[in-house]
Parts: C-alpha cells; sequence; structure tokens
C-alpha cells in the first residue's frame, strides 16, 4: 500500500500524465472532433482514418481510454501529492508553505466540478414572441414582454435584448422588465437564461371591415363571432410579390384553407398584408457543477499568487 | 493619419531607438546597462496606453476587444515589464534579455501595422461587452509579457556555454515564468471561464482557443515540475520555457488564423 501511494504520489508520474494530456490535447485540436466517418476518411489515408476512428480519437475529450481514463490518474496523483506534501508541511517546525496545497486543493476541487459540469448539465433553448409565456419547473412564470435588435450605424450587432417578466406560481413578481442581454444573463431558481439567438418570423396583418387589424404568427389562430381564424404559415418571403398566406377558415359549416394575398378576402376579414418580425431565443442552462468551479478557479489563482509571491521573495 | 495612429507611429518608432541603444550596449565588454533604453520604453508603453484610451473615447468602451488593440496592449506591457526589470534590483540585469524582449515587442507593433490586421476602432459586438473579457485579455497579455522575458532568457541560456551565466539566466527564467504564471492563471483560465459562463452558458467548451490556452498553461506547470526535480544546469526547463511562449504564440495568432472557434473574432 505504502509503495502504491508512493508511486502514486511521484512528481516524474505528473510530469508524464501532464505531458501526455499536453500533447494529446494539441493533437486533438488539429483532428476535426465529432465528424462522420466519411470526413476522416476524406481527409486522412485509410489506416490513418481507421486509427483515429477505432481508437475514438474522433471524441478525445470524451474518450474513456485516451482522455477520461489519463485525467482520472493524473487526480489521483494529484491527490495523493497534496495529501503528502500538506502532511509534511503540517510537520514542519521552520516557516511552512501552503500556497501549493491551496492551488492543488483548488485543481482538485475544480476537476469534480468538471465532472458535475460534464454530467448535469441541461440546455433548452426557447424561441418566444412577445406576449409569449413559459412555465418554470417550481410553477413561476417567465413572460417576454418585449424584444429588441439594436444595431450600430456601421450594421453590425450593438445589443439584443429580450425584456422579461419573472412571477412566481401566485403571480407575486420576482423580475420586472428584466433586460436579458448577452453577458447579462439571468438566474433564478437553479436555471441561469441567456440571450442566446434571435429568428426572423413572419406575422400575418388582419383587417376586419369596421377597419380593426389583427395580427397573427404562424400557428396562431383566433375566433371572431362564430368564425376561427388560423394562420398555418407563408408560402414564401413576406415582402415577395408572389407570397400568400395560408390560412384556414372555419365557420363550423364548411372549413376551408385558402391561400391569400395582400387585398384577398379570407372569410370577414381582408389580408392586410405580411410583415417580418423579430423572436428571440433563450437559452435555459442547469449546471450544478459551475457552483464548485468558481470556487476552484479563486483558489487556483490564490494558490499560483501565495506559492509565487513566497517564492520571488525568497530570492527563488 | 489619425490621432491614435499618429500615436501608435510614435511608440513604434521609440520602441526601434530603445532596442537601436539596447544593441550597441550589448557589444559593451562591462555588461552595464545602457542608462536610456528603459525610459524610452516607458514613455512609448505610455503612448500606447493613451492609444487605447483615445480608441476607449472613441468607442465609449475599454479599446481591448480586437486584435489590434490586444497586440498594442501586449507591446505595452512587455514594456512596462522591461522597464520594472531594469529598475529592479533583486535580479541581475542581463541587456541581451532586454533586448530580446524589446524585439518580440517590434515585431508584435510590426504585426499590428499590417495590412491583415483591421484598425478600425469599432465599438464591440454583443458577445464583447464585457468586464470578464477585459480582465481576461488584459490579465492573459500581462501573464504573456513576463513569458516573453522568460523566452528570450530560456533561448540565451541553451546558447550558453558558460556555467556561471547558465545559472543566472536560469533564474530570470524561473523569476519571470514565476510572476507570469499566476497572472495567466487568473487571465487566461479564470477570468476566461468566468467570462465563457456569462455569455454563453458554458464555462469550458474545448473550443481550440480555450484548448490552447490551457495547453500553455500545462507546459509551464510541466516547467514548473520539471525544474523542481531536475538541476539548474539541465537544458530541460529552458526548452519548455521556449516552448510555453511559442504556445502563447499559437494561441493567440495560430489559433485564430487556422483553427475556427467561439474566439474566431478575437
Amino acid at each position: 500500500m505504502n509503495d502504491l501511494f508512493r508511486r502514486l504520489k511521484s512528481v516524474r508520474l505528473a510530469i508524464g500524465l501532464i505531458a501526455y494530456l499536453t500533447v494529446a490535447s494539441i493533437l486533438a485540436t488539429l483532428v476535426p472532433q465529432g465528424a462522420a466517418p466519411e470526413e476522416y476518411r476524406s481527409l486522412y489515408p485509410g489506416p490513418l482514418a481507421d486509427l483515429i476512428l477505432q481508437t475514438g480519437f474522433d471524441r478525445f475529450f470524451t474518450s474513456i481510454l485516451l482522455f477520461l481514463l489519463p485525467a482520472f490518474l493524473f487526480f489521483a496523483n494529484l491527490s495523493a501529492c497534496t495529501v503528502d506534501r500538506f502532511v509534511r508541511e503540517i510537520r514542519k517546525k521552520g516557516p511552512r508553505r501552503h500556497g501549493p496545497d491551496v492551488l492543488h486543493l483548488g485543481l482538485m476541487l475544480l476537476a469534480v466540478g468538471a465532472v458535475l459540469s460534464a454530467s448535469l448539465h441541461r440546455e433548452e433553448t426557447m424561441t418566444l414572441v412577445p406576449g409569449s409565456r413559459v412555465n418554470l419547473p417550481d410553477g413561476a412564470v417567465l413572460s417576454l414582454t418585449d424584444f429588441r435588435f439594436e444595431r450600430y450605424e456601421d450594421g453590425r450587432p450593438k445589443a439584443w435584448t429580450s425584456v422579461l417578466d419573472l412571477a412566481d406560481k401566485d403571480g407575486k413578481p420576482i423580475k420586472e422588465k428584466f433586460e436579458l442581454r448577452v453577458n447579462t444573463p439571468l438566474r433564478y431558481g437553479g436555471f441561469t437564461f441567456y440571450q442566446a439567438s434571435y429568428t426572423p418570423y413572419p406575422v400575418l396583418e388582419l383587417r376586419s371591415r369596421d377597419g380593426r387589424g389583427v395580427e397573427l404568427y404562424p400557428g396562431e389562430e383566433i375566433e371572431l363571432g362564430d368564425t376561427t381564424y388560423y394562420f398555418m404559415a407563408l408560402t414564401g418571403e413576406p415582402r415577395a410579390a408572389d407570397t400568400r398566406a395560408v390560412i384556414r377558415v372555419d365557420d363550423g359549416r364548411a372549413p376551408a384553407v385558402l391561400r391569400a394575398a395582400p387585398g384577398d378576402r379570407a372569410g370577414d376579414l381582408e389580408v392586410a398584408g405580411f410583415k417580418e418580425e423579430l423572436a428571440t431565443g433563450i437559452q435555459a442552462v442547469r449546471d450544478p457543477g459551475y457552483a464548485l468551479v468558481l470556487p476552484a478557479m479563486i483558489l487556483v489563482a490564490l494558490g499560483t499568487a501565495l506559492t509565487f509571491i513566497r517564492k520571488i521573495k525568497e530570492g527563488v | 493619419m489619425t490621432f491614435a495612429g499618429i500615436l501608435g507611429t510614435t511608440a513604434f518608432i521609440l520602441f526601434l531607438a530603445a532596442a537601436a541603444v539596447q544593441t550597441v550596449w550589448l557589444f559593451r565588454r562591462d555588461g552595464k546597462p545602457d542608462p536610456v533604453s528603459h525610459w524610452t520604453l516607458l514613455a512609448a508603453a505610455l503612448i500606447l496606453v493613451a492609444d487605447l484610451v483615445v480608441r476607449s473615447l472613441e468607442t465609449r468602451f475599454v479599446a481591448l476587444t480586437s486584435t489590434y488593440e490586444s497586440l498594442l496592449f501586449y507591446a505595452a506591457a512587455i514594456a512596462l515589464m522591461l522597464f520594472a526589470y531594469r529598475i529592479q534590483r533583486k535580479l541581475s540585469y542581463r541587456p541581451l534579455v532586454a533586448f530580446g524582449s524589446t524585439f518580440t515587442a517590434i515585431i508584435l507593433l510590426a504585426v499590428a501595422s499590417s495590412p491583415l490586421i483591421p484598425k478600425a476602432a469599432l465599438p464591440p459586438i454583443p458577445a464583447l461587452q464585457s468586464g470578464w473579457l477585459l480582465l481576461h485579455v488584459s490579465f492573459s497579455f500581462i501573464g504573456e509579457a513576463f513569458f516573453a522575458a522568460s523566452f528570450v532568457s530560456a533561448l540565451a541560456f541553451l546558447f550558453t556555454k558558460d556555467e556561471a551565466r547558465r545559472l543566472d539566466l536560469d533564474r530570470i527564467t524561473y523569476t519571470a515564468i514565476a510572476v507570469g504564471y499566476p497572472i495567466f492563471t487568473a487571465g487566461a483560465l479564470a477570468f476566461g471561464a468566468i467570462w465563457a459562463e456569462q455569455a454563453w452558458g458554458r464555462w469550458w467548451s474545448w473550443d481550440p482557443k480555450e484548448t490552447w490556452a490551457l495547453v500553455t498553461w500545462l507546459v509551464y506547470t510541466i516547467y514548473l515540475h520539471v525544474r523542481l526535480i531536475l538541476k539548474r544546469k539541465d537544458s530541460w526547463p529552458s526548452i519548455l520555457a521556449v516552448a510555453g511562449f511559442l504556445c502563447t504564440v499559437f494561441t493567440f495568432f495560430g489559433v485564430n488564423y487556422l483553427l475556427p472557434g467561439l474566439h474566431s473574432y478575437g
């Protein structure tokens, strides 16, 4: 047992494992990851492509044999080194150096956080239009009140902003008019919500005989009097001349599916036109591992600083 | 030429002047440091910082979001590091290390002035509008400025036969890495991960730039452990210090232009 521990805490073993992980990681950035087998066969000679696929190098960072096992061995080596070093420092009579212990502890915590993150990270993207509501697992409701896409004068994106209201299951406001932007996520109930993307979507503009306007998104329906209007889709780009709206009109007697252009009638309504608006893409992420990663990073940074400030003070 | 352009050109001329003075002093037998070049470098660094301030006022955001701005900052960090190296008393001053580092900064500014690098002062796209990004970039380059000095002293070590000189150069290499490593760790890894979590919802994605920053950190980690177990006259630590700096160069330039990923704008 002592012999195993002595071998496990070896600095030479640490150097060997770090060197392996370094070289293998470099190669993994040069070989495409997660591609289809045909791509490797088109990029590399047959035997090399087969070697990449058979060893699992095409998914290096999730490969048990090539990455996870050596990384686990490194974790064991680091743990043994840390325990051994800490015990030696505690037994010391003179001044103690705990900088490397803090650094190693931070790295161990980071490894645990990384494993939790890799196995428990969950994410989902929701596409919302203004007025949409999403029920969260605890009963709270997230509603989108507005989405803005601002550009600089040269046309580059300046900001995507989703304005959100968050209320608990009883309707009591938790956040009002929260401006969700890239780099300004909303954290609530173990979830983090990110401004992730946007999607253009068509809007059908209808007008009633008395001049009142109605707007429908694809998949949305409205009931006016005895008639239901269901906007199915547009056949093309909203601004193209030959684009038609596919609308199902059901007056309870003879339901019909129409392909209507601006100016055409659909039941009692007139198709006033089509336009394009933007839907926001909000990513909901749950990552229990990050709670460990943050303190781990602080320990690593603190540990390196403590270690080398001390060494430099002592004249290296 | 814009005001910012005039500042950049002036700084470049000052770097060249410092290198010229250092070159003359390299051939002196007494090995004494020149009395001028560190002040010239300080002036160059302050002018580069002023250039970045002007760009920041134009874009209304801290100008540290484009390759051009990063190169200016990196060169300024090297110049300030050399000034500190010159005025400190603990380490022996090696004119060759100062010259090599100044030359590295000149190369960075030459790359910055090339037509391949866009120079327009533009406000950042949404992903780059983050205080964590600024910490990530600034700390990374300050750390790398020290790695540049360690690269020069490690190269000098490898081409030197004199034992006493080798020990001295080894100490300069180690000290530069000992200062740069914690700063680089905080900047490239810790602040980078925090920014990534805040911007994309994943603190680590094995993106090529992230992986290469980790590779750089691992190479310096190997250096620090190898130096623990090998004699200081051994060449391996210096070879690793050279390799570490080459990794920083590839992380900055190679990954941007050769390997696509999340950092393809930076």
